[in-house]
């Protein structure tokens, strides 16, 4: 038997011990490390041989991935560690290292109980560290650090171990701010990371090696021996004596939950049900006796099995053949159970609370459904990732005969990668494709033509703009067709602590609330007036629609429709029918007709859409457009280059910093200018260039190009070219 | 000049003689087919009578007062089933012609509710306003209309319902008794509407007045135009018209 089917054996064999399982993930900002980690980790305890780790990267299974060398798609991989004599399962949950990808990243969270944060030594807390920090606290997941690249330290930057320990401070200090800004209450102390409790460790992922203060204490090596072996060139020597996965497993194991300790306090946060009820009780103790229920985190679409959901068993056991319940998809069969391992899986009989299970069988599940063997179980809490497609392009089958296995394929696509959008336009029937960068479109567009196969053209990538307004508009009266209704509606911006809370998930979209007290309360923490939070009707996108008005007769049979009308305005702004950004709507006064039939749909949501319009042109209106936050490491006779890269793009430097020989810039660019820059920063550094992104939201237009952009939008839509003014919406 | 000309229920046979001469002397003449339903060929039939076009108007250029312009030079007639003023939108064209400083004549006739009460056989003292039905939809449920109807049957009233419509015919019996049956369950008023007159096709030669209760009558047919009324407690005299004007359901 080889080393990795006997792993296998063994795995199989604790999965019934809850408390020797640890389900985590491992999350960095880009280039990090986090690949190169979780490869060596994998490598170590066994799964795979060691020869091929660095060679093959078995998270990263996807073909293009590995072309590409990001890590897409979020894997599973098991490994089997010895701990102070006894034998641990670690499933690994790959979590995608690109913020393009960032729906993945959360989902992935609520699969695990903690997270290894990786930071470069050299570039320190950067922003992704802090977003994947937060999402990892907003899930109630537990983090430990590990410092990377300290081989650079020393061989590039010539740091001695003073210097050295003094950046250490720094990471850990920056980390602990980002834990004690994020971290649930009951957790902002205890989760600080410590080098003297062992919750941090240090080394070179690359290398294979990494230290932490427990260990240092049993090997008695110290910081300057460290600086000694790797000055000289004997990393190899380092590595044999501190092994990378012994140094971090021993550490996962140590300091993170086990699935029944993460749950008593995390099922709270994740489910809204009655957790004295027997599912509520069977998850808060990761019961393996109690109803089945599991949380799907990830769709993989296998071009063999069809769908596999990929997801958290919270309590109960899953068995081969059994029935089981989606919700919102009815019933489907376990034909097929697994535990994933890199690209296999490995077929199991059943799979116990706690662990991570591969399903075949449960047509119509998706990313964040609930699976249970309950009929009516209360679905988990949606994991909401608010990010909003950037970037939109029309696609199309080469020939006429695919377009229904295109439009399939669209559909399998994002159900596997909600954060992928297809839409048809109305007018013209073309169907459209939206992302989060075109990188991410790219992506997408190679695996529809290599994994599925089927031949397509597409338009050139168009931004995603946004419309939103400056100040204060209205009230804006708002006229029925019969003009026997009448409708006051102000607009106003949005606080973006409000938006913040929005795009967080904190604040739900739509109109139904399920706990509209503690929503009313929460709103008023933002420092919106408790009468108005009172009165909110619907949340759509990032935008808010309140009623303030008082007693009106009849108002409330009317209020549906308001909301549709509110909705369709939010969904098309008044400037280029682009969706609308972080605008508050209030209805302030309101007059209708004494008799139903006079304030119908056909009355109603014209007049309301006429006022909301109407008063978003009183407001000023701006178009924003997104940009992105640009990461560049050149040498620095290539800086010059760059820069004038950077400039011609609208983009704008944020820092500068010198490391060595390399200069590294964040910038701001807007995504209008990103098209192509792949290759043109290649080309104008010949090469020499190491660079990121991420989507860091939108900002205004530049005033001088508003009124053209509009224009152009507005003509590729068919609109006329301009944007009608408050006159033509009071007239109506 | 504006003349707004009610032509009653019975199609040319309704029109006066003056709103005969004031149709033949007019310039242009229009009719209004939203607001109610005429008899067939009504269109046709009095455009002969008059020997001039007739323009039907779409609801949009009614509520928009399209024709107001053309009434600053010339005279326009405006063709409005039954009575001329029970629709807000015609007072509404009214009042924007006067403010126009265009002269108006109304011209009234019959309207289908006083119809409908004389040939129901119940009280008008014991009748309420009415209330509309509208097609409903789960964004657009409007429970007033029970309301009133319960607010009316508090009071011993009866209550005229005037009956949504959709491609220019109402909306069948059976979906608008479904609504108000809806209504009733939402409001936790179950049982309140008992007996319900059915009035279809008013004056026209197919003319049918049905009386029975609310359950019975869910099996029942009629064609539009109709209308309903939901009867409260009736009296000994009501009891004995609406019974023998009216053919009665079979009971169940
Ligand atoms: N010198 C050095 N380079 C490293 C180390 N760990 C990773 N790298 C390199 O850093 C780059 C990014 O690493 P990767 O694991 O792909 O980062 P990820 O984007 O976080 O997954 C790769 O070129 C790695 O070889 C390390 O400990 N020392």
């Amino acid at each position: 038997m080889g080393r990795k089917e006997d792993n296998i054996e063994k795995a199989l064999k604790i999965v019934e011990h809850t408390e020797l399982v640890r389900n985590i993930g491992i999350v960095a900002h880009i280039d990090h490390g986090k690949t190169t980690l979780s490869d060596n980790l994998i490598a170590g305890a066994g799964m795979m041989s060691e020869e091929l780790a660095g060679k093959q990267l078995v998270l990263d299974y996807d073909e293009q991935e590995q072309a590409r060398g990001i890590t897409i798609n979020a894997a599973v991989a098991s490994m089997v560690h010895t701990f102070q004599g006894k034998e641990y399962l670690i499933n690994l949950i790959d979590t995608p290292g690109h913020v393009d990808f960032g729906g993945d990243v959360t989902r992935a969270m609520r699969a695990v109980d903690g997270v290894i944060v990786v930071v470069d030594s050299v570039e320190g807390v950067m922003p992704q560290t802090e977003t994947v920090i937060r999402q990892a606290l907003r899930e109630h997941v537990k983090p430990v650090l590990f410092i990377n690249k300290i081989d650079r330290l020393i061989n590039e930057l010539r740091l001695n171990s003073d210097e050295m320990q003094k950046r250490f401070t720094k990471i850990i200090t920056d980390v602990n701010r980002l834990i004690a800004k994020y971290a649930p209450q009951q957790f902002t102390k205890d989760w600080q990371v410590s080098v003297q409790d062992g919750r941090v460790a240090f080394g070179s992922a690359y290398n294979n090696w990494a230290i932490s203060i427990p260990a240092m204490a049993e090997t008695k090596i110290t910081f300057k021996d460290i600086v000694e072996y790797v000055k000289n060139g004997k990393q190899k020597e380092l590595a044999q004596k501190n092994q990378l996965h012994k140094i971090i497993l021993n550490m996962v194991i140590r300091h993170l939950p086990d699935p029944k300790t993460a749950q008593s306090y995390r099922i709270k946060q994740i489910w809204k049900g009655d957790l004295d009820s027997e599912v509520g009780k069977a998850m808060m103790t990761c019961d393996y006796k109690g109803p089945v229920a599991m949380m799907v985190t990830k769709i993989i679409i296998d071009p063999h099995a069809g769908e596999i959901a990929i997801g958290r068993l919270f309590s109960g056991t899953v068995k081969k053949g059994t029935d089981l319940y989606i919700s919102g998809a009815g019933k489907g069969k376990v034909q097929t159970l697994a535990m994933m391992v890199g690209p296999d899986r490995i077929p199991v009989e059943e799979v116990t609370a706690g662990n991570i299970a591969a399903i075949v069988g449960l047509k119509g599940a998706i990313a964040g459904a609930t699976v249970s063997s309950l009929e009516n179980m209360v679905p988990f809490e949606p994991m909401i990732h608010y990010s909003e497609p950037v970037v939109t392009l029309a696609i199309e089958a080469k020939h006429t005969a695919d377009l229904p296995r295109l439009i399939e394929v669209l559909r399998d696509i994002s159900k596997a990668d909600p954060s992928i959008q297809v839409d048809i336009n109305q007018e013209t029937g073309e169907h459209l494709i939206s992302g989060m960068g075109e990188l991410h479109l790219d992506v997408t567009l190679y695996r529809i033509k290599n994994d599925y196969k089927v031949e397509v053209e597409t338009s050139d990538p168009i931004v995603v703009y946004r419309e939103t307004v400056e100040k204060k508009g209205g009230p804006f009266e708002g006229k029925s067709p019969n003009k026997h209704n009448r409708f006051y509606f102000e607009v106003e911006p949005l606080k973006p602590e409000v938006i913040q809370a929005i795009e967080d998930g904190d604040i739900p979209q739509g109109s139904k609330f399920k706990d509209k007290k503690s929503l009313v309360e929460l709103l008023v923490s933002k420092g919106i007036d408790r009468d108005e939070a009172k009165g909110l009707v619907c949340v759509e996108g990032t935008n808010m629609m309140f009623d303030v008005t008082r007693g009106i007769q009849y108002l409330d049979e009317t209020m549906e429709l308001l909301i549709e009308a509110f909705v369709e305005v939010m969904n098309r702004g008044p400037l280029a029918n682009e969706k609308v950004f972080g605008v508050k709507a209030r209805l302030v006064d309101a007059k209708l007709h004494e008799d139903s039939i006079h304030r119908g749909p056909a009355q109603v949501i014209p007049a309301g859409r006429n006022a909301i319009y109407g008063a978003m042109c009183e407001a000023k209106r701006v178009l924003l457009e997104p940009v992105q936050r640009v990461f560049i490491n050149v040498p620095q006779e290539e800086m010059g280059a760059a820069i004038n890269e950077i400039q011609q793009r609208r983009g704008i430097i944020e820092d500068m910093k010198q490391e060595g020989e390399e200069i590294s810039l964040t910038a701001k660019v807007p995504v209008a200018g990103m098209f192509g820059f792949a290759s043109a920063i290649r080309g104008a550094t010949g090469g020499k260039v190491l660079w990121s992104f991420e989507n860091a939201g939108y900002q205004k237009v530049p005033p001088e190009l508003q009124d053209s952009i509009v224009r152009s939008i507005r003509e590729r839509k068919g609109l006329r070219p301009e944007p009608y003014d408050a006159d033509y919406y009071a007239s109506m | 000049m504006l003349n707004i000309i009610g032509v009653g229920l019975r199609g040319t046979g309704s029109i006066t003689f003056d709103e005969f001469d004031a149709l033949r002397t007019s310039d242009l003449v229009y009719i209004d087919q939203y607001t109610s339903i005429g008899q067939p060929g009504l269109v046709r039939k009095i455009s002969a009578m008059i020997d001039r076009d007739i323009v039907p108007l779409t609801r949009e250029e009614i509520e928009n007062g399209s024709i107001l312009p053309e009434a600053e030079t010339k005279t326009v007639s405006l063709i409005v089933v039954g009575d001329p003023l029970m629709a807000t939108t015609h007072n509404e064209i009214r009042y924007e012609a006067m403010s126009r400083g265009i002269p108006v004549r109304i011209f009234e006739n019959a309207s289908i509710l006083n119809a409908a009460i004389g040939k129901a056989g119940i009280m008008v003292y014991k009748t309420a306003p009415p209330v509309s039905l509208p097609k409903v939809s789960d964004k657009f449920f409007p429970v007033s209309v029970i309301e009133k109807i319960k607010r009316n049957m508090d009071m011993g009233l009866h209550t005229p319902v005037l009956i949504d419509l959709e491609d220019q015919e109402n909306i069948p019996l059976h979906d608008a008794l479904n609504s108000l049956l809806q209504m009733e369950k939402k409001k936790g008023y179950d049982g309140i509407i008992d007996e319900i007159c059915v009035l279809s096709r008013i004056s026209f030669p197919d003319e049918r007045i049905i009386f029975g209760k609310i359950a019975d009558l869910l099996r029942e047919d009629v064609r539009s135009p109709y209308m309903l009324i939901v009867l409260s407690k009736l009296d000994d005299n009501e009891r004995r018209f609406i019974t023998s004007f009216s053919e009665r359901t079979i009971r169940g």
